[in-house]
């Protein structure tokens, strides 16, 4: 059994900075995090205002679901400093979960999904049927997926045909 | 038909309480679970098992493995038809449909037989030599006729209704071959707890120690291993498994087949499966292939290799025949000829070697077999199944006929150097066991046993017990205190060094075909054929005969092909080369490659953000690319050809809204934003104020235009870029390397928002209007937001662009807003502005109104074409640097006689052009590729004819000039008119409002 579900009430926005910023992007990823946390690639760092994926050198994608954190990135990164990028309806993003979900994820990316070397927390940027996504392992048997938009409905299609055989119930049409 | 074999009433790995149905050509036959194919039809007294490739001679098994040259088999029926597997490799169970192959009008009854009548004209290269003439291209003429008498069997024109899958995996250590190497190679592994991937192509495991007998001590070494293994949850076992090749990364593909199963493809079971599996390290455990012995007509029915013979014995209780004769130049086959004699057969054992092993001799001939030493096997009698053989030996002056009814050959063993070659390490040649093993490893790579030339039991379990550890260690593991594992006893088994004497003579003609390659019917001759005509290299020699390409990948000839060359060339082996192996290692079907990527799964697909608004208002759509794209919409039309002329006049006259979102959309940001796309265009932008757009072209290196789009700066550092919906990833990979490479120094930031904006287009002399109604808090009037002008809005609390530019000619404005509120902003739009008649149209209007206005797109920039070529050589700033620019001035890129845009208008008033035709000058004859080709087309209402946009030699200064527009495929010739690619108000007053 996996369940398949589209996640909504959420934010993502994209925060670069320029080379040299190195201490302008601590202070505003520390406004997000909190505390000492510092994003690492490949793990997400988590905060009160939301979850930081380190997605490319000096370049983070904070997902919140504060709207009005969300609206203050412009005013917290100068322009000189680095860009923001509101990439919120430019994803869609998808919970999978359940018994199965890895021996389905296995069929469609090319990703280690042992849970020594994905741990929970941890996240990759890979490719699901053609299309680059990134895969970040939310808990346990949950992992949440970040597609494209426009190849969302395609992709899910694709996620229906490999769960076919993952039992009865496959997947949770949740799809809004 | 019928064979002498028959079924043992005890023994074997079969289970003689399960009786399993299958069909041979129609014809109701039983096995037992734990039968292949090929066991099953031999214990029914089947020998004759299909037709050879070319001269259509009787064959039967050559071996029990997938090395099998000779007994392929159509499986299926219907759509599920499959062609060539090895009857040795298909797992009985219920309900199998088999067929033979290869024979006309049955294999039983072969007219094509004919064939080896017509040898003498069929030899190596021969329809090189035959059919290239009498004329150029007769070749394409005999083809078919030749593709008709050879080859194996036919695929179905059906779609396969079965389902394939494919899937990723990850291990520290694989290892290839579950036989006693592969076996203790993954339990050693295994035990350092190292994440352990064992695979084997068999659905038992064992290798070798299942062709020896069930009370053996390998055997119960076995029992006790496997019961091992099964205990381990870090030790992965999959049969039914073949690694298909090892690339990069140590990465292997399995192909695991579930026919056995009987997949549902409805519940989504898969019939088979390729996992791509990526390993720490890898042991080779893949064993070793016994060859055949090369003598005159060496392949009737009844003729198989001495380990085969041995397996259809002891594993699956079948005994071949009840006079046998097993021929050798080794030991091994000492083991087939006990276990034959055991069984119950009559054996001869003729030797070639002069001097025997005193204690093998001694125990063949305690088991009642006859023994000869220094024979050579001259010739063999029989038709549809060998009956007697011709051999010399020590103690007869003329050859001596020997009767039998199943001929067991051994020329030794081969090493399965398949994969370990795979990483473009040659195999190396050992001459004391006449074979080939690994040239050497990559790092992480280990082998054992058969793979290495190893072919004794208990050395190879120690070897492999070795290598298990190294791999486990490769991958991180600790083995600190391992050496001397095995908790479990080695085989209790004697064993003596293997010996071998290959015994290499001249090749010479023969009476009787000596099959080198018996699945491609290579024989001695061709070799001697190929070598006197020069094609002496392994790799001539393989392509000139066909040695070594059937589907077997010459896992039985090529050894046996390089030794025979090496002596023509009077050479050592070593000096006489090796081929060179490629995946897959064996056959692997179009299907199990394909996986679930069928159908409308073939690849993805992108829908705009207001895909499900068109497909529930009667758009019709098509693929553009990988997008889903509204094509036109039902209110103008039922059918394309006269919906989107309709959608056209809306726009023309009235105002009409289309969907964009498709573009490419990248945000440029940063201090030097301005700097950097003056660099990439070639026009200027570094003086773009706020709040304006810009038409830019941007070339590829070598001046070929790379894409076009408008660029909006919104803010001093921020920039909206947009590409052509074709290219928009190029754009994007483009500019990201740019500022990776060329212009580090530069602070940008580009990111794709294609997705993150819907857009649409509201254009027609109406479109101010219509906006006004939707916003009629904003000012659009020309002084609000005039020509190439660019405002952000708020609306309903989100962002909302509106650019103001036009790609169809008329006045338009670009609207752009989250891609989540894409079908709100459309509706609203609709809503508002029906008074004035709004309509959607669709992307063949969209590209239709771009060629009346002259617009170049997607056809005309195909990365061949330059700036000049488009009549865009203007824009170019004469003082400012630009990607491309000097390539630019290349003398070739400047010659006037390039192939440039022009418009053309058809003069033939029922005439068409058409997208493709090849366009010649009137005094032209129509031949060859004329002066140019017609990019665009479309008919026009404007100007009342077909009109399009071409590249033609020598361009506009041929306006007037008329061309005849060719379209070979249909055989049409239509006149037309070379004029202005502008085609609709060229001075730019209807744009402008």
């Amino acid at each position: 059994m996996v369940e398949c579900t589209e996640m909504h009430g959420w934010y993502l926005t994209q925060l670069a900075f320029f080379r040299g910023c190195e201490r302008e992007s601590g202070e505003c990823l520390q406004r997000v995090l909190g505390g000492d946390a510092k994003p690492v690639g490949g793990r997400a760092a988590y905060g009160e205002l939301g979850t930081v994926f380190n997605i490319a050198p000096c370049q983070y994608w904070v997902v919140t679901h504060n709207a009005a954190v969300d609206r203050a990135w412009p005013t917290v990164v100068a322009p000189l400093t680095g860009s923001v990028t509101p990439l919120s309806h430019s994803r869609v993003r998808l919970a999978v979960s359940g018994p199965a979900v890895r021996a389905m994820l296995g069929k469609l990316v090319s990703v280690d999904l042992a849970p020594k070397r994905l741990r929970v927390g941890d996240f990759v940027q890979t490719a699901l049927h053609h299309t680059g996504i990134l895969l970040h392992r939310a808990d346990e048997q949950r992992y949440e997926l970040y597609l494209p938009r426009s190849f969302a409905a395609s992709l899910w299609s694709w996620l229906n045909d490999a769960a076919l055989s993952m039992g009865e119930l496959s997947m949770e049409q949740n799809r809004t | 038909m019928s064979g002498r074999a028959r079924r043992l009433t005890t023994g074997g790995r079969i289970d003689r309480q399960i009786p399993i149905g299958f069909s041979l050509e129609g014809r109701e036959v039983t096995g037992y679970a734990g039968d292949s194919l090929a066991s099953a039809l031999l214990a029914n007294g089947i020998a004759l098992v299909g037709r050879s490739f070319k001269y259509h001679r009787p064959r039967g098994f050559l071996t029990a493995g997938n090395e099998e040259p000779n007994g392929l088999f159509t499986l299926g029926s219907g759509a599920r038809t499959t062609p060539n597997t090895p009857a040795t490799m298909v797992e009985l169970h219920q309900g199998l449909c088999a067929r033979r192959q290869n024979g006309w009008p049955s294999v039983s009854f072969d007219l094509m037989a004919i064939n080896t009548w017509l040898a003498p004209f069929l030899g190596a290269g021969f329809y090189y030599k035959t059919f290239m003439g009498p004329r150029r291209g007769s070749w394409m003429f005999y083809e078919r006729f030749i593709r008709r008498a050879a080859g194996l069997g036919r695929a179905v024109h059906l779609a396969d209704p079965d389902r394939y899958e494919t899937t990723h995996a990850f291990t520290d250590v694989l290892v290839v071959g579950a036989g006693p190497a592969g076996l203790a190679a993954a339990l050693q592994a295994g035990q350092t707890g190292a994440q352990v991937c064992l695979v084997d192509q068999d659905w038992l495991l064992g290798g070798s120690i299942l062709a020896a007998g069930t009370d053996s001590g390998g055997a119960r070494w076995l029992r006790e291993i496997e019961a091992t293994l099964a205990g381990m949850p870090n030790v992965e076992i999959h049969r039914r498994t073949t690694a298909l090749g090892l690339y990069d990364g140590n990465t292997v593909p399995l192909l695991e087949r579930r026919d056995h199963l009987q997949p549902d493809p409805s519940k989504g079971e898969a019939r088979e499966v390729v996992c791509t599996l990526h390993a720490r390290a890898i042991v080779f455990a893949t064993g070793a292939n016994e060859q055949p012995l090369v003598f005159p007509n060496n392949d009737r029915p009844g003729i198989m290799l001495a380990s085969a013979a041995r397996s259809y014995l002891n594993r699956f209780g079948v005994l071949i025949g009840r006079s046998a004769l097993v021929v050798t130049n080794n030991d091994s086959a000492y083991e087939a000829a006990l276990d034959l004699a055991a069984g119950g057969a009559q054996v001869v054992l003729a030797d070639q070697r002069a001097t025997l092993d005193a204690p093998l001799a001694d125990a063949a001939r305690a088991a009642g077999i006859r023994l000869l030493n220094g024979s050579r096997i001259v010739g063999t009698r029989g038709v549809r199944a060998v009956r007697a053989a011709l051999v010399t030996h020590a103690l007869a002056q003329r050859p001596e006929h020997i009767a039998c009814d199943l001929l067991c050959m051994s020329g030794g063993w081969n090493p399965a150097v398949h994969l370990t070659s795979h990483t473009g390490i040659k195999p190396r040649f050992r001459e004391d066991i006449a074979a080939f093993v690994p040239g050497g490893f990559a790092t992480g790579h280990f082998a054992a046993g058969g793979a290495l030339g190893n072919f004794l039991l208990n050395d190879t379990v120690r070897e492999a017990e070795a290598a298990g550890r190294a791999a486990a260690e490769h991958a991180g593991y600790s083995v600190s205190g391992m050496d001397a594992l095995s908790d479990l006893a080695l085989p209790q088994q004697a064993e003596r060094p293997y010996r071998i004497q290959v015994i290499r003579e001249p090749t010479t003609r023969t009476r009787g075909k000596a099959f080198v390659d018996f699945q491609t019917d290579v024989t001695t001759d061709d070799l001697a054929t190929a070598h006197q005509e020069g094609f002496e290299s392994v790799e001539h020699l393989k392509r000139y005969t066909t040695l070594g390409m059937g589907t077997d990948q010459g896992k039985t000839s090529n050894l046996n092909a390089i030794q025979l060359m090496a002596t023509l060339r009077e050479l050592p082996v070593t000096a006489a080369g090796t081929t060179t192996f490629r995946p897959p290692y064996t056959p692997v079907s179009i299907g199990a490659l394909a996986g679930r990527s069928v159908g409308h799964h073939f690849r993805p697909t992108r829908r705009s953000p207001l895909h499900d608004w068109h497909a529930a208002h009667g758009a019709e759509f098509i693929e553009a690319g990988p997008w889903m794209r509204a094509w036109y919409y039902r209110w103008a039309g039922e059918r394309v050809e006269t919906a989107y002329i309709e959608e056209m006049r809306h726009v023309r006259s009235s105002v009409g809204i289309s969907d964009v979102s498709t573009l490419g959309k990248i945000d440029v940001q940063g201090p030097d934003a301005a700097e950097f796309l003056h660099r990439v265009y070639v026009n200027g932008f570094a003086k773009l104020p706020i709040g304006k757009a810009r038409y830019g072209v941007m070339l590829n290196d070598d001046a070929t235009v790379l894409d076009d789009g408008t660029t909006a700066r919104l803010a001093e550092t921020r920039y909206f870029l947009t590409t052509t919906t074709a290219q928009a990833v190029e754009v994007l990979s483009r500019l990201e390397f740019l500022l990776q490479t060329a212009w580090l120094d530069l602070r940008v930031h580009v990111t794709s928002v294609s997705d993150q904006w819907a857009g649409m287009s509201v254009a027609g002399p109406r479109a101010r209007e219509a906006l006004h109604s939707a916003f009629p808090e904003l000012d659009f009037s020309e002084t609000g937001l005039a020509h190439m002008g660019c405002r952000e809005f708020e609306f309903r609390g989100l962002p909302l662009r509106v650019l103001r530019l036009s790609f169809s000619g008329e006045l338009a404005y670009e609207l752009y807003i989250p891609s989540g509120h894409g079908s709100m902003l459309w509706e609203h739009l609709l809503t508002a502005a029906a008074p004035l008649n709004i309509r959607p149209y669709g992307l063949e209007a969209l590209a239709a109104l771009r060629i009346e206005k002259g617009h170049v797109a997607g056809l005309e920039l195909d990365h061949r074409t330059t700036l000049d070529d488009l009549g865009l050589g203007k824009m170019a700033g004469k003082d400012k640097a630009f990607v491309g620019r000097e390539m630019r001035l290349r003398s070739g890129l400047q010659n006037p006689d390039r192939w440039s845009l022009v418009g053309l208008q058809c003069l033939e008033p029922a005439g068409k052009l058409r997208g493709g035709a090849i366009l010649f000058a009137a005094a032209d004859a129509v031949e060859g590729h004329g002066r140019g080709y017609i990019t665009s087309v479309t008919w026009s209402s404007e100007v009342g004819a077909y009109i399009a946009l071409g590249l033609y030699q020598g361009g506009l200064k041929h306006v007037g000039e008329e061309v005849v527009c060719a379209f070979p495929l249909k055989e049409e010739q239509v006149r037309a008119r070379i004029v202005s690619p502008v085609f609709l108000d060229p001075q730019g007053d209807r744009l402008r409002g």
